[in-house]
Order: structure tokens, then sequence, then C-alpha cells
């Protein structure tokens, strides 16, 4: 979607171009969010980032928007501002919980060394290649569960699966992905 | 250094690592979202009326007064009803709680009843399948297809429901055409018993053991049912307090199905169910006499199916073989697999170590050189926080070995004045198998369990027989044995006793005695010429100990395996051998070892 685009559509219904961007948007928005917040929001914290981000596009769209762009690049920096201004907010405050998975994470991934000079960059690189690997349903369940921190209910929605089969499938894939990440030398 | 789960890796990521979780974003629902743009358009609304404010007072404009917010007047009502909805679901929940356990017998008792037409008789059938057989063995295949996937399994079940152990051979050939990373086949073959969960990876030559918690059932549950249908031991994904139900345990629920009729599976009548909801529908089928699933089909809202289960192949109880955990240790030790351990904290041999699947009298000869063997000496490498445990030496001995130790002993502590065996007093039960594994029940009747390992410590110069007996992999105590106790520690403060009167000397059977009387008798009975030139080509040796049997297995010249099963007890010996035709095990004959004995 284009900034000329959301101005027509603007003209049209405000509304009806706020419903539209949600709707595209919402998704990538979360993800972004997410990434920055997961560490130290809650679901909450998260849910009230999103809709900061989508009040300052909607602002964004009143007064400012007539590119040729696509405006994803736009809604990633502004998504990637606001959630890093809530890190800091939420960092600052004592005492703060996540909530974690009903499942038994922590029986499934220990933890791990990593060397602070290690490129975070790369290694995130390395295991989001071999999570790959592992093919569908398996990286798609591996992400959700382990990163999304999502239950084996709410996945087996998205994966079209009884959330057993997800659990099933989720202790065997994680067993192969030990097997490949030790391969390229990272031990968990 | 510093330690973190691998996943905290992923956050702050930049650009392209980005987009790739965006795509495996778990997706947000219209509610979701339009929640989201409630909440968005609120503070938009407010940034738009807190700038305008600042360009009235830029302009000089002032707005007086308070906005009067009007509550809806659905609020109260609302708020009330969902009050009530939490409080009703508290109630329901402790009436639910408080009944938990009182409609067991009543459960069982209809097991008996029509399951074709009777759904309290179905659900109670099915939710204890497990103790309407004793093993099963059976094979099965899976099918996940999607628009743009699709993955079949090959699964190998062999499970012993009264010993509680699972044996399951899994190959998984997938296709994905926009992934080709992905495609190929895997190939994991799992082991569950006791508290360890063994996994080897022919693929990739290792195997790897996993400690679990003490609750078979509740540690293996994700396993025990095959990739998520419940197949043989649905009795944990039952316990309503489980916080994994799935829409598969169509029974537990019966107001969300039906019975639809019947259907043969595998030569065995079944029981079909169907339920249906917005988002799937589900057609399970379930054994008419043992409750256990034997196929189910998932389908989506538009009728395509999405996952398929079927058993292509059942068989239960005398017809089933389920691999021993001395037969599985012998697979790995023959293939020569490595121990795998990737955190490299502990030492793999450490953590993979197999006693507790039982300790072979023998090696396993024929990948002997490739890998080393695991004996009864305790002189192996043991975790680095034993610092109690004496050192024990292995000597190799005919005359002491686990048939002796085999049985039940009375643990005896001091009252703290006089020793053991003055006046002892009762600190529970041991017994000990002759699989080498022991089960102590205490004087509370809590159970633990572990391995017992024999060998000789050397005291003033004599070889003491040693008997030591280990949790997981850690010592726990041991004593020395002489005949009819095990003495722990020098100053009689504590020592095993036989329990009274149930000694096994008197009517069990060695397994050195069994196999030199199913020798005797193979010597007999086969013609040994050919070994003459090739003694490798004809052999005896011992396979699996049970509780109650001894396997030992004879090779001809031909390389056909001749089975002999020895009760421990009365001595009868079935054989067993394989129909070349049909390649089934067929009982070909039986005999008494006592007359084979002393020969």
């Amino acid at each position: 979607m284009t900034g000329k685009e959301l101005s027509e559509m603007m003209k049209d219904s405000v509304s009806g171009c706020h419903r539209a961007l949600v709707r595209e948007y919402g998704r990538y928005v979360y993800a972004i969010v997410y990434n920055k917040l997961r560490g130290c929001g809650t679901k909450e914290d998260i849910e009230e980032c999103v809709s900061d981000v989508f009040a300052d596009i909607f602002m964004k769209c009143e007064f400012d928007i007539s590119s040729e762009n696509d405006i994803k690049s736009l809604i990633s920096t502004i998504a990637s501002r606001t959630a890093i201004d809530r890190f800091r907010s939420l960092s600052a405050r004592a005492n703060h919980m996540t909530e974690t998975d009903e499942d038994d994470m922590g029986e499934l991934v220990s933890d791990f060394s990593v060397d602070e000079h290690v490129d975070r960059s790369e290694l995130r690189r390395v295991l989001l290649d071999k999570i790959d690997e592992l093919g569908e349903p398996d990286s798609t369940i591996i992400i959700q569960k382990f990163y999304y921190n999502r239950n084996s209910k709410e996945i087996a929605k998205s994966v079209s699966m009884t959330d057993v089969a997800v659990r099933a499938r989720c202790s065997r894939a994680i067993s192969k992905l030990r097997a490949k990440l030790v391969e390229v030398g990272i031990a968990i | 250094m510093k330690k973190e789960n691998l996943f905290d890796i992923l956050e702050k990521a930049e650009d392209e690592s980005m987009e790739r979780l965006v795509s495996k974003c778990p997706e947000i629902s219209d509610e979701e979202l339009d929640k989201i743009l409630d909440m968005s358009e609120r503070k938009f609304n407010m940034k738009k009326r807190d700038m305008n404010k600042n360009v009235q007072r830029e302009n000089g404009i002032t707005v007086s007064g308070v906005e009067r917010v009007k509550r809806p007047a659905w609020i109260k009502p609302f708020t009330m009803a969902a009050s009530f909805v939490l409080v009703a679901g508290m109630v329901v929940g402790t009436v639910a709680l408080m009944n938990k356990g009182k409609s067991g017998s009543s459960d069982t008792d209809k097991i008996a009843a029509d399951v074709f037409n009777d759904k309290d008789a179905l659900k109670a059938l099915c939710s204890d399948a497990p103790s309407h057989y004793d093993k099963l063995e059976a094979s099965c295949t899976i099918s996940y297809t999607r628009d743009d996937l699709s993955i079949t399994e090959n699964e190998k079940v062999e499970y012993n429901s009264k010993e509680k152990y699972l044996f399951m051979d899994e190959r998984e050939d997938h296709k994905e055409p926009y992934n080709p990373e992905a495609d190929g086949e895997t190939y994991f073959i799992h082991y569950l018993y006791k508290n360890k969960s063994t996994t080897i990876s022919p693929d990739w030559n290792w195997y790897e053991v996993d400690t679990l918690n003490n609750d078979w059932d509740y540690d293996n549950y994700s396993l025990i049912d095959v990739n998520g249908q419940p197949f043989f031991d649905p009795k944990p994904i039952f316990d309503p307090d489980t916080t994994y139900l799935s829409s598969s345990q169509s029974l537990l629920n019966k107001d969300e199905w039906s019975i639809t009729g019947t259907e043969t599976i595998c030569g065995r009548e079944c029981v079909a169910v169907s339920q249906e909801s917005d988002a799937y529908k589900l057609n399970d089928y379930f054994d008419s006499e043992t409750g256990v699933l034997l196929k189910s089909v998932y389908e989506d809202v538009n009728n395509n199916e999405q996952t398929v289960f079927e058993v292509t192949d059942i068989k239960y109880n005398e017809e089933a073989h389920v691999t021993a955990p001395l037969e599985f240790r012998k697979m790995i030790e023959e293939a020569g697999y490595e121990p795998f351990y990737p955190d490299g904290s502990v030492d793999p041999k450490v953590a993979c170590n197999l006693d507790f699947l039982g300790i072979p009298n023998q090696p396993f000869t024929t990948a002997a050189g490739k890998k080393e063997v695991v004996t009864t000496t305790t002189t192996a490498a043991e975790p680095e926080d034993i610092t109690t445990e004496p050192v024990t030496t292995e000597t190799p001995s005919d005359d002491y070995d686990i048939d002796d130790v085999v049985g039940q002993w009375e643990y005896q502590i001091s009252d703290g004045t006089h020793t053991a065996g003055e006046n002892p007093v009762y600190n529970g039960v041991i017994t000990i198998y002759p699989t080498a594994i022991y089960e102590y029940t205490d004087v509370n009747g809590n159970v633990t369990e572990g391995t017992v390992r024999l060998g000789y410590e050397e005291i003033a110069g004599s070889q003491l027989p040693k008997v030591d007996f280990y949790e997981s992999t850690a010592w726990s105590f041991g004593g020395y044995y002489n005949g009819d106790e095990i003495n722990i520690g020098n100053g009689g403060m504590s020592r095993l006793v036989r329990s009274n009167g149930t000694t096994s000397t008197s009517t069990y059977i060695a397994g050195d005695d069994a196999f030199d009387a199913v020798s005797n008798y193979c010597h007999k009975k086969y013609d040994w010429s050919a070994a003459k030139e090739n003694p490798d080509i004809m052999y005896v040796t011992k396979g699996n100990v049970t509780d109650t049997e001894y396997e030992i297995l004879f090779r001809s010249y031909t390389g056909a395996f001749v089975y002999f099963y020895v009760n421990n007890q009365s001595g009868n010996c079935r054989i067993m051998e394989e129909n070349p035709i049909t390649n089934e095990m067929e009982e070909t004959g039986t005999i008494n070892i006592f007359d084979y004995m002393n020969e």
C-alpha cells in the first residue's frame, strides 16, 4: 500500500482507512513490537504499544502522507521507535515480571552459553536458518512456542492440528533443532 | 559469558531476521484487531484533540468547562453478568474437583456394557485402554496434507502396558515445495522406560538419554500418543486437571460427540465417533474391545482431509513382540551409536548411561570392538559430585552375579543404641529384579528406584562381594553381600535382610543355569559339525531378561535364530522360530530345562 493510495482511501472514509490499515499491517506491527518488548512487557503492554503505533500512523495519515512509496517501511520505523520508547519505560519499572508459557519450556530448552563478543545478529541468522530447515509445520510451531510464547492450543489453530499433535511434533522438532545447532557449534 | 534462553537471541532483530519472524507471527483474529483498532482510534482522537487545543491556544482561543462522559446504561448489568459467570465457573470447578474420583468404579463397570450405543461405556473403555491388554505391537501411518506441504510418517510402536516400556520407530518423509531445505526423510527411535526417555538418531549416529520426572504417564504422554493421536495410553490426557486437553480427545466431553456406526480396521471391529466444530470435523474409530484408537481423520471446514492417522497392523498380548529394555540396550551397543548430550557441562557417557535398561551378563558381541561396553564395574566415570562413593572394582567371577541378590530384602536400621542386627528397626523393603533394577519402598510407602551394580572391594587383602545401589547415575548406598544379608557400612547401623519366606533360592532358576540347560539342549538337538571349521557360525547366547523369563538365542549355521523363553520358576521353556514364509514368530515346541541341567 502506498501513501497515495492511503490518501485516496482517507477521502472516502477515515474510519474505513484506519480499519484497512490495522487489518493489513496489524500482524506486522505486532511482530515488531513483540520483538522489542518480549523480554519486559506483558501481553497488555504489547497491545497497548501496538495501539500507540497505529494512533501515530493515523496521525501521519491525517496530516502528512502523500508519498508514492510503500508505507511499510514508514510503519516499520514508527513501530520500532515506539516500541523502543516503551521498552525504556517498562525496563525502568522495578519488579517487572514476564509471563511464561504454560507448557514446560524449561524442559525443552535449556540455557545456552553465548560469548558476549559473538555477533548476535549472525547467531540470530543461523538459528533462524536451522529452524527453517525443520520445515513446516515444525518451524512455525517452534517459533510460536519458544519465541512468541504461545501455548499448544493457540498454535494448533494456526497450523490446523490438534494441540496434542502440536506438542508431540514440538518435542521431536526440538530434538532435531538441537542436533542441527550442535552441528554448527551451538550447544543448548 | 552469560546464560540466557536460546530464543532470547531473536530479540532486537534487525531487518532480514525481523521479516522472518513476522512470517511466523501467530495469526491475530479479527476480534483482536478490532480491539487494537478501537484503542488506536481513541488514542488518535485524543492526540488530535490535544493538537487542536494547542492550535487554538496558539491562536488565542480558550475553551472552558468539563466534558461530561455518560456511563452507558448497559455497563452495570454487563459487569454483574460477567461476575456471575466468573463465580459460576468457580463453583462448577469446585464441585467438579470435589466429585473427582468418585465415579471411577461405576465407569469401570460400564466397560462391559454396549460400547456401540452407550457413550458412557465407550468413554470408560477408551479412557483406560491399556488395562485391556498387556502388550501391543502396531504399525501405523500419519499423513499431514496442506496446500504447500505433505508429510507422511510411518511408525512402528511396541508397548508393554504392565511393565511400562515403549518402543517407537519413526520415519518421516517431508515434502515442502517452497522450502527444499526441509525436504527429506528423518528417522528417530524412541524408548521410554522407567523415568528415562531415550532417543536414537540413526541418521546422526547418536543416542540421547533424558531423565524425566517420576511420573511415567505424565512425562511421556506427548509421546505415548502417536503424534497427537491418543493411540494407546490416553489416561493422562483424560485427566481433567491437565492443561493439554486436545480437541482430538474427542470423548472427554460426551456432549460434543456422537457414535455414528461401526467400521472394521485391521480386522478389528471399531466404534465410529464423530465430532464437529466451526473449525474442523473429526472422525475417530476405537477398537471396541480395547478402546485403542485405530483411525482418526481430521478435516478442515471445507471437508479436506488434513490429518489422517491409521493403524495398518496391530497385535495384542501373546502375538505382540515388545522390545525389552535389555534388547534395546543391545540394539544401541551393537550399532555403535555414540552418546549425545549437547550441553557440554556433563560427560555424555555419564548422562547417557544405559544401566537403567539392565546390565548384560556378557558383552554384546558383534560391535564390541567398536564401542566400550558398560559392565558391572563401578569405576567407570561417575558424576563429579559423588564424593562419598567407595571405590568398587570389577572382578569377573562366575560364582557371584545378579541372580544371587534378586528378590525382596527388608531394610533394617539401628534403634540408636543397638546394631541393626541386635534390635532391627524396619525401614522399608527393597526388591531387586533380574534386570538389575531395584525398587525401594520406604516406611511411608514412597517408592524410589534405580540400578544395582555388583563388584568387589578389597579389604585387608580379601575381596569382599559388594552391592551398590544407584539412583539414576548417582551412587546412593552400598553394602557387603553375605548370603542372606547385605551389610551397609561397617558399624552395623543398617543392613538388608532377605524377607521371610520370600527368598528365591529354593525355586528360582539362575540365568546361568537356564543358559547352560538350553545350551545342552541345543548341542543335543542340532548338528554342530559346521561349527567345527568356523566356531562363530553357530552359538547360543543370552537375550533379554524379564522378571519371569530368560530369553536365550540359538543361531544355526543357516543364520536362522531359535528363541528359547525359560520361566525362571517352573523351568518350562517355549521354543519360538520365525516362519520363513510369513516372517512371523511361531511356537515350535516346549521343553523343561530341568531335563537338561547337569548334563
